[in-house]
């Protein structure tokens, strides 16, 4: 471990850059801005962040992924691959009812054809989805083990219940003054656990037009009283002196001293970067993800084929569903108007732009959620929608969580894009995870947890080439669930005839990230060739 | 009779080396096994992102250690009983009250605040202020962490207090037991330590020294004490229940 004074002294060379650029109440435009996070990022690679930067989205609730990233039939859809159940990625009329049906677009992505779902094409006036593919990891056939929403979530970052966390290695590693942050709505905020005992910085905020959350969680080092003669120079030095005492002191009574003196060490380096002033990119940067949301969840009719290019009308209970309530269905006469002007995903935009100021310029690794659609009209009120979608009809579904998944694609491009500008996507993992994927009911009214058919995403700089993996029955297990929605099964890989799990995705975002691992029977899926990431065994089948 | 000593005292070396070293090896096979169990084509470990190095990071099995930290009703006791009855009521040492940060929920026993339209601080109803269910004290863990937030909260709430004149007097006069100011000598310095490390056993020499040196040979003064106050307020083990 570094001595303290060489440590603060690092700190606040790397946020130096805020100083030179003397940052204050000016003006601040978008050119100022980026002009800003350049410098800052440039500053900051002087010193290379050791365990290269993690930001883990967690769905809590576990909502349907078949129309965004759990890829069912990524070779084609097929009659010898696939069964139709009641769900789909498009909605379409049958007989005179419309209902959802499973159907995939062909992408070409290099040398690779991949076939996604329609949301994949459904880019936005600046942000081209297609950018994200050679990137993007899929991984399908995920047995989450378990049926639980609290401790699967918590599993996609410690598969070990209470065991270490993905999270936890990179700050353990990181050199970026605060070890984690994590959104408190996250479904796995609880679960960050270092081998050094740090603490990941929590924040919980409800987003508006005031809401600044950058400063939230740096005003603790906002006006630090520094002119005063307890914290000047010959004070300090003799306090300085005095702490390393303490650090004795609480060695030879066993107290792990490292997190409590990192933890004053990085306060009071935050303190000298005047680290608060990031707070004054908030406003543009959250505007600029607030735009692409708005755009991606307000689409205009005719417009985005199989979703909202039709009027689409119906009140069958089943597709038509929104509620526990049986009689609660969607009474419109064109669905396309569940979408109200004010329907936004709370905290998507938010996050997204905490994401692109935070990472790099204070930590190395982030937790945020992404949360279900508000504001949702079904003839008669509004109401919100829910990942957790037992009582979601697939009409329902397929058009709005299509549309919720066409904004995480939006704000994702573009924070990919603002990685890339930092300079550190090619040393970012992305993790997009969920509780579980979910099991259609045949009646189309709903679907339940599908802990044994899960898939996980990764996103990063480390891959050039779009890869998926992992092994899914076409048959269903149940009767009351048909159709192939992703049930997994064996994937041989190091003499383990078993689906993929966490702890294999675990022990692959460790491993390219470089970081300790924290499982003891994780199969790294991916291994470096040539520099990129690449699969160790290229096994994507319906069987 | 030196070569006997010798040959006896090396055969008991060889012997124990021999037995230690059997002993190790035995250790590093069965590790060797459970990693490979479970990685048997090839492994990874890399101390550089994207690295591959082909082999197992020996770090990888350990049991961590998290201390029990105080949670902010502890921490809003102890500050009061140290610095006083003001200890809690100023802007910044209302950072005790930060659930977030300092861990436990809400509850309606205790002081709750808000701004009137004037942006004046007042008393606010607690079944109000609790039951509208703030963000941050419904997400309050239970185990508070150690965070970088919440010791720059600490750290300037230990400014404060050792700054205020209040505050600051409530705690000389709890070392020097007058409201003279205290001789900066050992046992003053020892009452200083166990206001904050309670029921703890008295530190090792070095430490009382290194706060000893805070003050000059003469003329001391309120500010010396703060400045040692604060060392000890700030140096934050003591949070470590």
């Amino acid at each position: 471990m570094k001595t303290r004074n060489s440590r603060r002294e690092f700190l606040r060379r790397a946020g130096m850059s805020l100083g030179y650029l003397g940052v204050g109440s000016t003006v601040f435009d978008t050119v100022l801005i980026q002009f800003f996070q350049k410098a800052m990022a440039q500053e900051l690679n002087k010193a290379i962040n050791p365990s290269g930067y993690y930001i883990h989205f967690s769905l809590p609730g576990g909502p349907p992924r078949w129309m965004f990233d759990l890829l069912l039939t990524p070779d084609g859809l097929t009659s010898s691959n696939f069964v139709a159940g009641g769900f789909g990625t498009t909605i379409e009329k049958s007989g005179s009812e419309f209902t959802a049906k499973y159907n995939v677009e062909k992408h070409v992505v290099g040398k690779k054809t991949v076939y996604l779902p329609p949301v994949w094409n459904m880019d936005l006036s600046k942000q081209d989805f297609s950018s994200l593919l050679p990137h993007t990891v899929f991984i399908r056939g995920l047995d989450m083990e378990i049926n639980n929403h609290a401790l699967s979530n918590a599993r996609q970052v410690a598969p070990t219940i209470g065991g270490l966390s993905i999270n936890g290695m990179v700050a353990d590693r990181a050199e970026r003054p605060m070890p984690s942050i994590i959104e408190a709505n996250s479904g796995a905020a609880t679960a960050f656990k270092s081998k050094k005992g740090l603490g990941a910085s929590t924040i919980a905020y409800t987003e508006n037009a005031t809401t600044n959350p950058v400063g939230t969680i740096l005003k603790p080092f906002q006006n630090f009283p520094k002119e005063r003669a307890v914290h000047a120079g010959h004070s300090v030095r003799l306090q300085e002196q005095a702490f390393k005492e303490f650090e004795k002191l609480a060695t030879q009574r066993g107290i792990a001293s490292s997190a409590i003196t990192n933890a004053y060490d990085n306060a009071m380096a935050l303190i000298d970067q005047d680290i608060y002033r990031l707070s004054e990119l908030w406003a543009n940067t959250v505007a600029k993800y607030r735009s692409i949301l708005n755009e991606a969840l307000h689409p205009s009719k005719g417009t985005l084929p199989g979703i909202f290019n039709t009027k689409v009308s119906g009140n069958k209970n089943g597709p038509f569903r929104f509620n526990l309530n049986a009689a609660d269905h969607v009474e419109l006469a064109d669905i396309r108007d569940m979408v109200t002007p004010s329907m936004t995903s709370p905290r998507m935009a938010e996050n997204f732009a905490l994401a692109e100021i935070l990472l790099d310029t204070a930590t190395s690794n982030m937790t945020l959620s992404l949360a279900p659609l508000t504001t949702v009209f079904n003839g008669k009120a509004n109401f919100n929608m829910t990942h957790d979608q037992h009582y979601v009809g697939s009409v329902v579904s397929t058009m709005m969580t299509t549309l919720f998944y066409r904004g995480v694609l939006g704000c994702m491009t573009e924070l990919v894009s603002a990685l890339k500008a930092k300079g550190i996507f090619d040393r970012t993992v992305i993790h997009i995870s969920s509780e579980f994927n979910r099991t259609p009911k045949n009646d189309h009214s709903g679907s339940d947890h599908g802990f044994m058919g899960s898939n996980t995403t990764l996103i990063t700089g480390m891959v050039q080439e779009t890869q998926v993996v992992g092994n899914i029955q076409k048959a269903s297990y149940s009767n009351t669930y048909t159709g192939t929605f992703g049930v997994a099964t064996p994937y041989v890989l190091d003499n383990f005839n078993r689906p993929i799990q966490v702890n294999d995705v675990a022990r692959t975002i460790t491993a390219m990230l470089g970081v300790d691992d924290i499982v003891t029977n994780g199969r790294s899926l991916l291994i470096p060739v040539n520099g990129k990431w690449v699969l160790r065994k290229a096994e994507a089948k319906n069987v | 009779m030196f070569k006997k000593n010798f040959r006896t005292s090396f055969g008991i070396a060889i012997s124990l080396g021999l037995a230690a070293s059997l002993f190790q090896n035995c250790g590093m096979n069965g590790f060797e096994n459970v990693v490979f169990l479970s990685d048997s084509q090839f492994s990874l470990s890399s101390h550089e992102p994207g690295g591959y190095h082909g082999q197992i990071n020996s770090e990888k099995v350990r049991t961590t250690y998290e201390p029990i930290l105080a949670d902010r009703y502890y921490l809003k006791s102890l500050l009061e009983d140290i610095f006083g009855p003001t200890a809690s009521t100023t802007d910044s040492t209302r950072a005790y009250l930060n659930a977030i940060d300092h861990g436990s929920p809400c509850s309606v026993y205790e002081d709750h605040y808000t701004y009137n339209s004037a942006g004046t601080r007042i008393l606010a109803n607690p079944m109000e202020s609790c039951g509208r269910g703030s963000g941050a004290f419904l997400v309050a863990q239970v185990n508070p962490k150690i965070t970088v937030t919440r010791q720059a909260l600490i750290t300037r709430a230990c400014s404060d207090l050792v700054t205020t004149t209040a505050t600051l007097s409530f705690a000389l006069k709890r070392i020097s037991g007058s409201s003279a100011l205290p001789e900066p000598n050992e046992e003053n310095t020892l009452k200083l330590f166990h206001l904050f490390y309670r029921e703890k056993p008295a530190p090792h020499p070095g430490l009382v020294e290194s706060l000893l040196v805070m003050f000059p040979p003469d003329n001391v003064t309120r500010e010396h004490w703060g400045s040692a106050i604060f060392t000890v307020c700030a140096s934050g083990f003591w949070q470590v229940l």
